[in-house]
C-alpha cells in the first residue's frame, strides 16, 4: 500500500486557506513555502525507517506538549484549539517525507504496532505511505475549526475537489465528474444546515430541562441545599483558586459569594433586585466596595471562565485591587460579579475592618418558615435565646451544637414525620454545613435576631507550595447575623468538617495539586502578558521544529540532486568504473526503461549464445555492482579491483566495435580517462 | 474473556479487510477525515468541522451507487507454476477475459486465498510460544499474534495488480507476484476484480475465477554433501520396480508364489507347466541406499520448520545417480518414502516434506525398532533431530550398530545455542541461522 500523492501546490494552497481562516496568514505563508519548496529542493534526506520513527516520536511529543498547553489555557475547548494548530504541529512529518529520498513515510512511523520485528514471517512489507492527503485533511479541519464566514464551505469544498480531481480514475470525464462533485457538495451543505437546525432544536429542549433542575450555585438569587437528600455527598477535589497572605492564626477565612433571605423546602432565595456598579478607587483595576480602612490584605488567584463570575470575598471587604475588569457590580445581598475580566485575575483584597457591603436587615431577615416555627420556638425557649444580644446568642448556639451534634456528609433515610431540618435538630443531630447554617439562621431569627444564609468557601488548606488552596469541596455555608451596625459571620459547623471532607482524597492528590499549581502559574503568566490568544502564542513551537529538521538533515548524508536536464538518474549519471561498462552495454543493447532495475534490464536485453557480449562477465559485474550499492559493508578491496577489471573487460570487448554502433556518451577512451580520476562516492540510483 | 478475544479479532479483521477492499486509499482518507471532523463538529456552534463531515459523507454516498452497479462479466484463469518455495517470491500469469459489451478500464485484480481464520486454541498455542507486538498493549491483547497466524494460514502475500483496459471479448494477461510465507498447499479461492467509482473513492467489487492449489516446498539452503558411506548393501528380497542397473539378475531357483511377491518375478513357463503360480528367486540385489530421517516428535513452530528445511536441503546432496533415498518420517509411527532409480522423484519427497506436521505427542524412542529393522539395507543416514537426548542418542547408536554411517544434525532454537559438533558425527545448527550453519 503506498497511497496516492498530493498534487503540486495543493498543500500550499490549503495552508494559505488555513492561515486566512485562522487569522495567521504570515505563519501559513511560511509553512506553505516550506511544504511546497521541499519536493523541489535539490537537497534530499537519506532517511532510514528509524529516522522517520524518531521524527514521528518527536512530533508526538510536540503534540502532547501543545495539547497540555492548549488544554490548560482553554479547558475543554482546548480540543478545538489543538485541532486548529495541528497543521503547525504536524508539519515536520510532511517536510520529512517530502525531503526524503523515497518520498514515502513508513507505516511504522505512524503506527507503533507496526514497528520492529522486520522480516517477521507473515508481516507485510512496509512500502510506506504518502501522508500528503492525510495532512490536507488535517489542514482543512483546522481551517474549519478556526474559520467562519460565507466562504468557508465553498473554499473547503473547492480544496477537496482539487484533491479528488488528482485521484480520479482515468476513465472519468471532466463534465460528469464536475456535476457529481457539485451535487455532492450541495448535499453536504444541506446536510450541515440540517445538522445545525437539529442541534438547535435538541439544545433548546435540554437547556429548558437544565434550567429547571440543575441551576445552582452560580445564581446569586437562589441556593438549593442538599438538605433532605439521601446518601453521601460526593465533593470534588478540584482546586478553584489560591489564596496568598492569609494568616491561619486568625482562624479560617470565609469567602462569601452570596447571601440569601428566605428559606422554603430546602432552598434559600434572595429577592431579585438588580446589581449596581461598583466605583473605581483611583485606578482602572481598583474598586471600592465599602468605605473605611482595612487592616488585612489577602491575594486571590482566581480563574474567571469567559472573563466573568461571582467573586468569593470576605464579608468585610473594602477594596479590590489588580482586577482589570470592564465592570464590577454588586447586589444588595453582597454578591459581587466581575464582567469582561481577564481569564485569570490575581486580586488583592483588603478586609478585616468590619465594613459591610450588604443592605441592612428587613422583615424578611426575621421570617421563619411555617413548618419549622413551632420546633424552633421550643428550642429558643429551651436555650434561652430570646432577648439575647448576637454575641450571647452565638455562644449559646455554639454550645448547643457542640454538645450533641456531629458533622456528617451522609444522610440516612428517616422514618416518621417532620422536615429534614426537624429531624436534624431533634433526632439525627448529624449533618453537613447546610444543616448547621440553616438551623443557625432560623434559630437566630426565631430569637428575634436578623439573620441571613451565606454561601461561599472556607479557606483552610495550606499547600506547602506557598499558598492556601480552595477546592470545590471547601464550598461552605454559614449564617450572617446583624449586630446592629453590620452583618457578622457566624459559622457553627463543627471544625472537623474539613478533615471529614478531605478523608476521601485519592492517593494521587499531591500529583494533581502540583499539576494544578503549574497550571495556575501558567495562567497567571499568560494573562499577565496579553489579553487574547494570538497566532504568535504558538510560534514558540516553530523553533524546536525547525531545529529538529536541521539537526536531522545535518546528521544524515545529504545528496545534491543534479538538475534533471543535466543528466538522467542512474549509473550513467554517477561516474565510476561501472558507468563506462554500462554506457557501452546500453549503447549496444539499449538503455534501461525508466524505473527498471539493472537486473531486470539485463534479463530483458541479455543476448543469446554466439553474441560477442561477455554475458558471464556482465552477470558477475552486475552482482558486484549490486553488492557495491546495497550491501551494508560494500565491497572489499579485492572485490573492488575485480569490479574494475570486469568493467574494463566489458568496455574493451564492446568498445572495439564502437565504430559500428550508435554513439553513446561515456563509452569512449576519453570518457574512461575522465572517470579514472578521483571523485566522491556516487549518490543513490537504482 | 480469552475465548471471546479471537472472535472479536475476527470481527475487527473482517471489518477492516472489507473496508480496505471497498474503499480506495483516497476514500479511506476521506472517510477518516469525515469521522474526525464529525467528532470535532458534534457541536455545530463550537466549530464548523461538521462541514467536512457532511461533505465527506455526501461524496461517499454519491460514489456508492456507481460501486454497487459494477457488474461486469469477467472470466479469470491463473497459470500457476508446478510448485513454489517458501519465502521465495514467484510470479505467475493471470488471464482475464471480458465477456461484457463495453471496454473495462481502471480495473485491478486481487487474488484471494482460502484459509480458515485462526481459532482460539491455535492462538493460545502461538502465544504460549512467544508473543508478538511492538508495544505492551499489542502483546497483552494478542491481536498481532492472531493476525500473523491468520496470514500464515493464508500462506502467501499477493498484492493487487492493475489490469490493462479490457475491450469487449478481449483478453489481458497480467503477471502476479506472490511471496509464500510458509510451506504447504496454497489454496486459491478466486479472484476479486475491483474498479473505483468516477470519484475514485469507493470500489465496485466482483468475485470471479476458480479455486486452485499450489504446493509450496520447504525453504532449502545450500549445504555440503554429507560424509556418508557410499558402499552398496544387499537389499533382501530386492527392491520392487527399482531399475537394477549394473547387476546381473541371475535366477537362483524357483518357488511357489507367496502373497506380496512382485509380478515381474513370476516364472511364466513354470506356471504354465505346473498350473500354479511359481516365482523366480534371484541373486541378491545391491544398491547404494541412503536415508534421511526427520524427527517429528517436537512442538510445531520455528524449530520444526527449520528441521524440515534442513531435511529438504539435504535431499539433493543425498540423491546420487544410482542411489536410492529413503525419507523416514518419525512421528507416532515411522513412515518410509523412497525415491531414486525410477522409484519416484526428489520433488515427490519435497512435496511430502511440504506437508509434514509436527507430532508433539509422539515418543521419540517409539519408532526406533521400525527404523532399526529397515537399517539392514542402508548405506548411510542423515538424521535431523529436535534434541540430543537419550532416546535420540539411542536411535543413532542403533543405526550405527547396524553398520550404517550416520550424520546427525540437531536443530536448536535456544537463543544462546552455538553451532558446532556435539558428538562424533553429530552437529548442532541454529534454527534462525540455517543459511550460515549449513553453508558448505
Amino acid at each position: 500500500m503506498t497511497g496516492p500523492s498530493a498534487p503540486p501546490l495543493l498543500l500550499g494552497a490549503a495552508l494559505l486557506w488555513w492561515g486566512w481562516q485562522g487569522g495567521h496568514p504570515a505563519l501559513a505563508l511560511g509553512l506553505a513555502l516550506l511544504v511546497e519548496a521541499a519536493p523541489r529542493s535539490p537537497w534530499r534526506w537519506h532517511a532510514e525507517p528509524r529516522d522517520f520513527h524518531r521524527l514521528a516520536d518527536v512530533t508526538n511529543l510536540l503534540f502532547v506538549a501543545a495539547a497540555l498547553v492548549l488544554f490548560a489555557q482553554h479547558g475543554a475547548r482546548g480540543v478545538f484549539a489543538l485541532a486548529g494548530w495541528l497543521p503547525l504541529v504536524l508539519v515536520p512529518l510532511v517536510l520529512g517525507q517530502r525531503l526524503s529520498l523515497g518520498r514515502r513515510m513508513p507505516l511504522g512511523a505512524l503506527f507503533l504496532s507496526l514497528r520492529g520485528r522486520p522480516g517477521a514471517p507473515g508481516a507485510p512489507e512496509d512500502a510506506g505511505v504518502d501522508v500528503g492527503f492525510a495532512y490536507l485533511a488535517v489542514v482543512l479541519v483546522a481551517a474549519l475549526v478556526e474559520g467562519g464566514g460565507p466562504w468557508l464551505y465553498p473554499g473547503t469544498a473547492a480544496l477537496a475537489a482539487w484533491a479528488l480531481w488528482a485521484v480520479r480514475p482515468r476513465r472519468t470525464r471532466a463534465l460528469p465528474w464536475a456535476l457529481l462533485v457539485l451535487g455532492a457538495a450541495g448535499a453536504g451543505l444541506a446536510g450541515f444546515t440540517g445538522l445545525q437546525a437539529g442541534q438547535s432544536a435538541v439544545e433548546a429542549r435540554i437547556l429548558a430541562w437544565f434550567e429547571q433542575r440543575l441551576w445552582q450555585r452560580s445564581d446569586p438569587y437562589r441556593a438549593e441545599t442538599a438538605i433532605g437528600q439521601l446518601g453521601r455527598l460526593k465533593l470534588s477535589d478540584r482546586i478553584l483558586f489560591h489564596v496568598h497572605g492569609h494568616d491561619p492564626a486568625g482562624g479560617p477565612l470565609l469567602l462569601r459569594q452570596a447571601s440569601f433571605r428566605s428559606y422554603r423546602h430546602g432552598t434559600w432565595h434572595a429577592p431579585r433586585e438588580g446589581f449596581s456598579p461598583v466605583d473605581r478607587d483611583g485606578a482602572a483595576d481598583r474598586w471600592r466596595l465599602a468605605p473605611g480602612a482595612a487592616p488585612r490584605e489577602v491575594r486571590l488567584g482566581i480563574v474567571l471562565r469567559r472573563g466573568r463570575g461571582l467573586l468569593p470575598l470576605p464579608g468585610d471587604t473594602t477594596t479590590l485591587a489588580g482586577l482589570p475588569a470592564e465592570a464590577l457590580v454588586v447586589n444588595p445581598w453582597g454578591a459581587v460579579v466581575a464582567r469582561k475580566a481577564p481569564g485569570f485575575a490575581s486580586v488583592r483584597v483588603a478586609h478585616g475592618g468590619g465594613a459591610s457591603r450588604d443592605a441592612p436587615p428587613g422583615a424578611q431577615d426575621l421570617a421563619v418558615p411555617e413548618p419549622q416555627r413551632e420546633l424552633l420556638a421550643g428550642l429558643v425557649a429551651e436555650l434561652g435565646l430570646a432577648g439575647r444580644d448576637p454575641a450571647e446568642a452565638e455562644a449559646r448556639l455554639r454550645a448547643f451544637f457542640d454538645e450533641g451534634f456531629r458533622y456528617s456528609l451522609r444522610s440516612e433515610a428517616a422514618f416518621g414525620g417532620g422536615t429534614a431540618l426537624a429531624r436534624f435538630l431533634t433526632r439525627s443531630r448529624a449533618g453537613h454545613c447546610e444543616y448547621f447554617a440553616t438551623a443557625t439562621v432560623l434559630l437566630l431569627r426565631a430569637a428575634g435576631l436578623p439573620a441571613r444564609y451565606a454561601t461561599g468557601y472556607s479557606v483552610q488548606e495550606y499547600l506547602p507550595l506557598g499558598a492556601h488552596v480552595v477546592r470545590r469541596r471547601h464550598a461552605h455555608s454559614w449564617a450572617l447575623v446583624w449586630t446592629g451596625t453590620r452583618w457578622r459571620d457566624v459559622d457553627l459547623t463543627p471544625a472537623v468538617w474539613v478533615e471529614a471532607d478531605a478523608a476521601g482524597a485519592p492517593w494521587w492528590q499531591p500529583l494533581y495539586d502540583a499539576a494544578s499549581w503549574v497550571s495556575f502559574g501558567f495562567q497567571r503568566w499568560r494573562w499577565a502578558e496579553r489579553e487574547g490568544l494570538d497566532a504568535e502564542d504558538l510560534l514558540w513551537l516553530l523553533p524546536p521544529l525547525l531545529g529538529l529538521l536541521i539537526w536531522r538533515l545535518a546528521r544524515r548524508p545529504l545528496v545534491l540532486r543534479r538538475a534533471r536536464e543535466a543528466a538522467p538518474a542512474g549509473p550513467e549519471a554517477e561516474g565510476g568504473v561501472f558507468a563506462g561498462a554500462y554506457a557501452c552495454l546500453a549503447a549496444r543493447l539499449g538503455p534501461r526503461a525508466p524505473g527498471e532495475t539493472l537486473r531486470a534490464w539485463w534479463r530483458r536485453v541479455a543476448p543469446g549464445d554466439g553474441s560477442d557480449v561477455p554475458s558471464a562477465a556482465v552477470r558477475e559485474l552486475l552482482d558486484l555492482r549490486y553488492r557495491e550499492r546495497f550491501a551494508p559493508r560494500g565491497l572489499s578491496p579485492a572485490e573492488r579491483e575485480r569490479l574494475a577489471r570486469l568493467a574494463g573487460e566489458v568496455e574493451r570487448r564492446l568498445g572495439r566495435r564502437r565504430g559500428r554502433l550508435r554513439t553513446s556518451p561515456g563509452c569512449s577512451p576519453g570518457d574512461r580517462a575522465r572517470r579514472a580520476g578521483p571523485g566522491p562516492r556516487p549518490p543513490a540510483s537504482r | 474473556m480469552p475465548a471471546l478475544r479471537p472472535r472479536l479479532f475476527r470481527l475487527v479483521h473482517d471489518a477492516s479487510t472489507a473496508l480496505r477492499r471497498r474503499l480506495t486509499p483516497a476514500g479511506r482518507v476521506l472517510a477518516g477525515a469525515a469521522g474526525v471532523a464529525g467528532a470535532l463538529g458534534v457541536d455545530t456552534r463550537q466549530s464548523h468541522a461538521a462541514m467536512l463531515f457532511t461533505l465527506g459523507v455526501a461524496l461517499l454516498l454519491a460514489a456508492l451507487p456507481f460501486a454497487a452497479l459494477f457488474r461486469p462479466r469477467i472470466e479469470a484463469m491463473r497459470r500457476l507454476p508446478a510448485h513454489a518455495t517458501a519465502g521465495r517470491p514467484f510470479a505467475y500469469t493471470l488471464e482475464l477475459r471480458n465477456h461484457s459489451r463495453r471496454t473495462l478500464r481502471d480495473l485491478s485484480a486481487q487474488e484471494e486465498l482460502a484459509a480458515r481464520p485462526a481459532g482460539a486454541a491455535e492462538w493460545r498455542a502461538r502465544r504460549a510460544r512467544g508473543r508478538a507486538g511492538a508495544n505492551w498493549l499489542d502483546r497483552a491483547m494478542g491481536y498481532p499474534d492472531w493476525v500473523a497466524l491468520t496470514r500464515e494460514r493464508q500462506g502467501a502475500q499477493i498484492p493487487a495488480v492493475p489490469v490493462p483496459p479490457l475491450p469487449p471479448g478481449g483478453l489481458a494477461r497480467v503477471t502476479v507476484q506472490a511471496r509464500p510465507l510458509r510451506r504447504g498447499v496454497l489454496r486459491f479461492a478466486g479472484t476479486r476484480i475491483a474498479r473505483p467509482d468516477p470519484l475514485g473513492l469507493v470500489n465496485g467489487l466482483l468475485r470471479t475465477g476458480r479455486p486452485g492449489d499450489l504446493v509450496v516446498l520447504p525453504a532449502r539452503y545450500p549445504c555440503a554433501p554429507p560424509p556418508l558411506a557410499g558402499g552398496r548393501r544387499a537389499q533382501p528380497g530386492g527392491v520392487a520396480l527399482a531399475g537394477p542397473v549394473g547387476d546381473a539378475q541371475e535366477v537362483m531357483s524357483v518357488r511357489d508364489y507367496r502373497p506380496g511377491d512382485p509380478l515381474r518375478r513370476i516364472h511364466w513357463r513354470s506356471w504354465a507347466r505346473t498350473g500354479r503360480p511359481i516365482v523366480k528367486e534371484l541373486q541378491d540385489e545391491y544398491f547404494v541406499r541412503q536415508a534421511l530421517v526427520l524427527d517429528m516428535a517436537t512442538e510445531p513452530g520455528e524449530r520444526f520448520e527449520a528441521m524440515v528445511s534442513v531435511a529438504a536441503s539435504h535431499l539433493e546432496p543425498l540423491a546420487g545417480p544410482d542411489a536410492l533415498v529413503d525419507l523416514f518420517l518419525l512421528g507416532v509411527q515411522a513412515t518410509r518414502l523412497t525415491s531414486g532409480r525410477g522409484l519416484g522423484s526428489q520433488e515427490g519427497l519435497l512435496a511430502a516434506l511440504a506437508s509434514v506436521q509436527a507430532a508433539p505427542a509422539a515418543d521419540p524412542s517409539a519408532p526406533r525398532g521400525a527404523l532399526a529393522h529397515a537399517a539392514q539395507g542402508l548405506s548411510g543416514a542423515i538424521c535431523v533431530l529436535a534434541d540430543w537426548d537419550d532416546p535420540r542418542r539411542a536411535l543413532v547408536d542403533a543405526l550405527r550398530g547396524q553398520g550404517v554411517t550416520v550424520a546427525a544434525l540437531v536443530v536448536s532454537d535456544a537463543p544462546d545455542a552455538r553451532p558446532g559438533p556435539l558428538a562424533p558425527g553429530v552437529r548442532r545448527v541454529r534454527a534462525g541461522h540455517l543459511a550460515q550453519d549449513l553453508a558448505p
